[in-house]
């Protein structure tokens, strides 16, 4: 079953001789429980793409379609909304609130939402992440991977039916990696969820379903694994 | 420009906002200072205008100098101008109405001294040369009214002398015992009329003032003229002054003490500064509200820029040379606020003296006696001075900071939130109340601590200014006693010396005129009575033991002051029925009867009060006061009170807190004064007539003309409802002055307040994106926004408003002495002030994060704040 469609998405920054088209005119479709790795050069467009996806920048054309509606047809209040119940966003340079602390921090979706925390789950979801015995720490007292860890955490924790991932990898060890990579998988598996990761590790990408590989903002190969 | 001061430069022309209202709080500071030294030497120079005009335009005068000698003054270096005058002495006035002041008075004023000394010409022009005359208006107005400009009169100049022939000083008042000799007779043309001069005012000289000219070529090597200077440097006037006596032939010499106390001169009276003191409080007031705006600015720019510091500072700056930087951002922060800040001072000033002398023409101050724009050449190295003063201190803590960032921490940015992780608790019941979006804002507020406290801060001195300098306002207007009350009359007379047998002729006269409407003959006659403590009220108990200048006898019994008061025979009647009280009761004159009206307006418990607790029925024994009461035997009298009411008759004027009134009907009046006063005590009969009236322009003049037919004595008429005209006026131009004032520190205020605040909300685009981003809507954007302002005002209320109670106090206590009225705080502006603060957060707040509602999370997120 098809839970998102792309439809000739376009993102292009600038104009006249300084215009960049990051994102030219890019289509495809994605079923639900779907794992996708998204490869390609370095500025080939992979990052724009995902924000787009997930509803945090605006394209210049084209349309997302999530589960049959556009998102940006949505007004700010429930583009707002759908970001929190179905988007599980892991951006490339981690980006946590400096005031709260790591607990809150992975948790925000759900109090935006006046949730109730399932202990269980945030516990298990803290031990995967080897996050355990630092619920109580500020950001700025983090390291670059613990951080990265963190906002893998907060794009969990509400099970989302969408996590897109970008480079979630990227700082990490390959012990470490291999067990984000594991939960991730897991996680797809075991909610059902679709997930789209952005990568540069060939052996990660071969784990997928399937892979996209982007070159000047265009999509030049889409295989199935 | 070096690569530092560029980064500088860039950084300000980016944060274009930012840079832009600080530099209007350093032009608002610059403005506020100018204006107020401005002010400070404009009404310096009003009183020395006034004093010229009072006391004439010279520094000192030496007496009785002989013409030979005189060239060593008026050609000595000290000397800048040098004027020649004398009291040619009396001449017989014929005309005179007024019979102590039978005389001219004739002095005699070279060219110089026409135009310095204290004379203002009213009509024609000054005399130009020996036997032209300038009289002074009153001689028209008291028998001399066929005295115009233009014509000549013959005076009989000549010496007064005393009963056995010997000749008698100037200042001796007229008495009919002495003679005048004529010893000559000269003949002068009128060439102008002059205002009655200031001097008359404390003079004894029996005779009016005329001016003629001196002509200094025909005085003769031994005549003695007086000399009258300006000196070169008045500051030296004091050693200068002896030094030019002792070489002139040690003449009797003095000072012109008023004019030398304005410029600031005088040895002993501090007048001038008294006021360069209230000026230097008001400065320092500004400067305090000034430094936290402006150090707020540079604290924010600084932790703004603390990554670019940081990494300045690994790549191998000094620490010297990143704390010029903040210096430099300073000195052009100045270069640029300050101008214009003179600019807007200046025009600001002037155009606030322009409506408040439009307001005040006429009134308090002569016509000519305008405040005028005076722009001392101190005034811009003063200001720019202070202001600069005042960049520098707001700098230099930030600056300092600046400098000592180590890079790491700068990078990192770790410095700013403290590691406060583990033991905020925000506690449920804030969750419960507000929501996520609550707890959100209160720990931001708690784990950001720093920038919060620059808000708290600077939204905490702008209520502490606004709270305080009210206060300061309120007292200032009361207790200059410039609220004044609505009197019921119009106008009032106060007469003395009219013989008692003819008041009633002269009541008549009055109210027959057409446009009266009411009158009141108010006649008192003061008793005293010894009353029982029980029979005062605690107020006035409470005074008679604080000030023990009230006789208390041997049985405990308080003196009390009872004043008789008769009002006429119909304004008694109208006052009796306005009580339901029947005037027929008052009339037996062989048992005295009145009524007692118990209401006293203390102005030092600013309220309405029943003084005496005496109930209708009783009866006081009273004992008249007569001059001379001790050798007389004065009966003393049974009063019974017949009626207690609280109303007041037209006319009351407040007796003060010690006494109280008893109204009795003109039968009764006249019967005890026969009883007490006798022919001694007429001259200090009082006669006061309080009228209701349909106003005209000819009434007080018609009202003067009456008077001065029953009396040779000055009368006061006056016109009332004119007066408060004038009060109000003068009210309305100091709160003019202070209120301008007080918005000033306001707007100062707020420029800090929304300085600091937009700033932090800017800071935090990358937080707010994030959140964005993780699915916070618009309306709990908004909820965050508004907690936080709610949060941010009543933190600073809970700490600015007992502040500035504190401080309303500390200054009612130290003016203690000052003022006569308890201490109250101004509710109506503590209630402006909270309503200020929320308005002034709110609207901040939601300006300061209505363009980041609406941007792409995208572009915020990749935003580097370097
Ligand atoms: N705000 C912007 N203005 C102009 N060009 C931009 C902007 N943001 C991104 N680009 C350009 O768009 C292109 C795609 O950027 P994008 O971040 O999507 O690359 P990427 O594939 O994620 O690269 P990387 O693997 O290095 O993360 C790049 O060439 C980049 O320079
Ligand atoms: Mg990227």
């Amino acid at each position: 079953m098809e839970i998102l469609r792309v439809e000739n998405l376009s993102k292009i920054y600038g104009s006249g001789a300084t215009k960049v088209k990051a994102v030219e005119d890019v289509s495809f479709s994605v079923n639900r429980g779907e794992f996708v790795a998204v490869v390609g050069a370095s500025g080939s467009g992979k990052s724009t793409l995902l924000h787009m996806i997930g509803g945090v920048d605006r394209p210049t054309s084209g349309r997302v379609l999530i589960e049959g509606t556009d998102i940006y047809n949505l007004n700010e209040t429930k583009l707002a909304i759908f970001r929190r119940r179905q988007v599980g966003l892991i951006y490339q340079f981690y980006n946590l609130l400096p005031i709260l602390n790591v607990e809150e921090n992975i948790t925000l979706p759900l109090l935006l939402d006046q949730k109730k925390v399932e202990k269980d789950f945030l516990n298990e979801l803290l031990a995967t992440l080897n996050m355990t015995g630092r619920i109580n720490h500020l950001p700025n007292e983090l390291s670059g991977g613990e951080q990265q860890r963190v906002s893998i955490g907060r794009a969990l924790i509400n099970r989302p039916a969408l996590v897109l991932a970008d480079e979630p990898t990227g700082n990490l060890d390959s012990k470490n990696s291999e067990e984000i990579v594991d939960l991730l998988k897991l996680s797809n598996r075991r909610y059902h969820q679709t997930l789209i990761m952005i990568t540069h590790a060939h052996e990660i990408a071969l784990q997928a379903d399937r892979i996209i590989t982007l070159a000047d903002g265009q999509i030049i190969k889409d295989e199935v694994i | 420009m070096n690569i530092l001061n560029q980064l500088t430069w860039s950084s300000l022309k980016l944060n274009r906002k930012r840079t832009i209202v600080t530099i209007i709080g350093i032009l608002l500071s610059a403005a506020m200072i100018c204006a107020t030294v401005s002010i400070t030497t404009s009404f310096q120079d009003l009183f020395i205008e006034r004093a010229k005009e009072t006391d004439g335009n010279f520094h000192a005068t030496f007496y009785e100098v002989e013409q030979e000698k005189s060239k060593y003054l008026t050609a000595n270096t000290y000397t800048e101008t040098a004027m020649f005058s004398r009291d040619l002495g009396f001449a017989r006035f014929e005309l005179s109405t007024v019979d102590h002041r039978p005389y001219f008075f004739i002095k005699e004023y070279d060219s110089t001294a026409m135009g310095h000394m204290p004379i203002k010409l009213t009509a024609g022009r000054y005399p130009e040369k020996s036997g032209e005359i300038l009289l002074s208006e009153e001689i028209l107005d008291y028998g001399g009214e066929e005295y115009q400009v233009g014509q000549t009169i013959a005076l009989d100049l000549g010496e007064r002398s005393g009963p056995q022939g010997e000749p008698l000083p100037e200042s001796t008042p007229w008495s009919e015992e002495e003679q005048f000799f004529s010893t000559e007779t000269q003949v002068y043309t009128i060439t102008g009329l002059i205002a009655r001069p200031h001097f008359e005012n404390f003079s004894s000289i029996p005779g009016f003032t005329a001016v003629t000219y001196l002509d200094t070529n025909t005085l003769g090597a031994t005549e003695k003229v007086n000399v009258s200077i300006l000196g070169k440097k008045p500051r030296q006037i004091y050693d200068r002054v002896p030094e030019m006596a002792a070489g002139a032939g040690d003449p009797d010499y003095a000072y012109n003490n008023e004019l030398l106390r304005y410029l600031g001169l005088s040895e002993n009276d501090r007048a001038m500064a008294m006021i360069h003191s209230v000026a230097a409080i008001v400065i320092l007031l500004i400067a305090v509200g000034s430094v936290t705006v402006i150090y707020n600015a540079f604290a924010i720019s600084v932790s703004e820029r603390k990554k670019q510091f940081g990494l300045l500072a690994s790549s191998g700056a000094t620490p010297g040379q990143i704390r010029r930087t903040v210096f430099f951002e300073g000195a052009i922060l100045g270069l640029i606020g300050i101008p214009l800040g003179l600019l807007a001072g200046f025009g600001g000033i002037g155009l606030t003296l322009s409506v408040v002398n439009r307001l005040m023409s006429g009134s308090m101050f002569n016509e000519e006696m305008a405040l005028r724009l005076v722009i001392s050449p101190y005034i811009i190295p003063i200001t720019v001075a202070v202001v600069a003063l005042i960049i520098f201190i707001s700098a230099y803590i930030p600056a300092k900071r600046a400098a000592a960032i180590s890079p790491i921490e700068a990078i990192r940015l770790s410095e700013d939130i403290r590691i406060r992780g583990k033991n905020v608790k925000t506690s449920r019941l804030t969750r419960w109340l507000f929501g996520v979006e609550g707890e959100l804002a209160m720990k931001n507020l708690k784990r950001n601590r720093r920038r919060y406290r620059t808000t708290v801060f600077s939204l905490f001195i702008s209520i502490v200014l606004f709270v305080s300098f009210s206060s300061f306002i309120n007292f200032a207007l009361l207790g200059g006693g410039l609220y004044y009350q609505e009197a019921p009359f119009d106008f009032s007379i106060m007469a003395h010396g009219v013989p008692p047998e003819e008041h009633k002729k002269m009541y008549e006269q009055i109210s027959a005129l057409e446009e009266v409407e009411r009158c009141t003959m108010y006649r008192e006659i003061v008793t005293t009575s010894w009353l029982e403590e029980a029979k005062y009220s605690p107020i006035l108990l409470k005074n008679f033991t604080e000030e023990s200048n009230v006789s208390k006898d041997g049985a405990g019994n308080y003196e009390c002051y009872l004043h008789l008061v008769a009002l006429g025979e119909k304004e008694f009647k109208f006052y009796t029925s306005e009580n339901g009280i029947d005037a027929a009761d008052f009339q037996d004159t062989t048992n005295f009867k009145g009524i007692l009206a118990n209401k006293s307006v203390s102005p030092e418990v600013m309220a309405e009060f029943k003084p005496l607790k005496i109930k209708a029925g009783e009866k006081l024994t009273l004992e008249g006061l007569a001059a001379g009461r001790e050798e007389r035997d004065i009966p003393k009298f049974i009063m019974e009170v017949g009626a207690v009411t609280e109303n007041l008759p037209l006319g009351y004027s407040s007796t003060g807190i010690w006494s109280a009134d008893i109204i009795v009907s003109d039968e009764v009046f006249e019967t005890v004064r026969s009883m007490i006063h006798n022919e001694d005590d007429y001259p200090y009969t009082s006669l006061e007539f309080y009228l209701i009236t349909s106003g005209g322009a000819g009434l007080e003049e018609q009202l003067n003309t009456i008077c001065k037919s029953y009396t040779d004595e000055r009368i006061y008429v006056l016109d009332v409802a004119a007066a408060q005209q004038e009060m109000r006026r003068t009210t309305l131009a100091i709160s003019i002055f202070l209120y301008g004032f007080i918005i000033l520190i306001t707007l100062i205020g707020v420029t800090n307040i929304f300085n600091t605040i937009s700033t932090n909300v800017a800071l935090r685009r990358r937080e707010f994106a994030m959140l964005k981003s993780v699915g916070l809507t618009p309306k709990g954007f908004n909820k965050i926004i508004n907690y936080e302002s709610i949060f941010y005002g009543l933190k600073a209320l809970l700490y600015g408003l007992p502040v500035s109670i504190l401080i309303s106090l500390g200054m009612y206590n130290s003016f203690g002495n000052f003022f006569h009225f308890t201490f109250f705080l101004p509710w109506k502006e503590i209630l402006i002030c909270v309503a200020g603060v929320f308005v002034i957060v709110f609207i901040t707040m939601l300006h300061a994060s209505s363009r980041m509602k609406r941007e792409n999370i995208i572009e915020a997120l990749k935003e580097e704040t370097l």
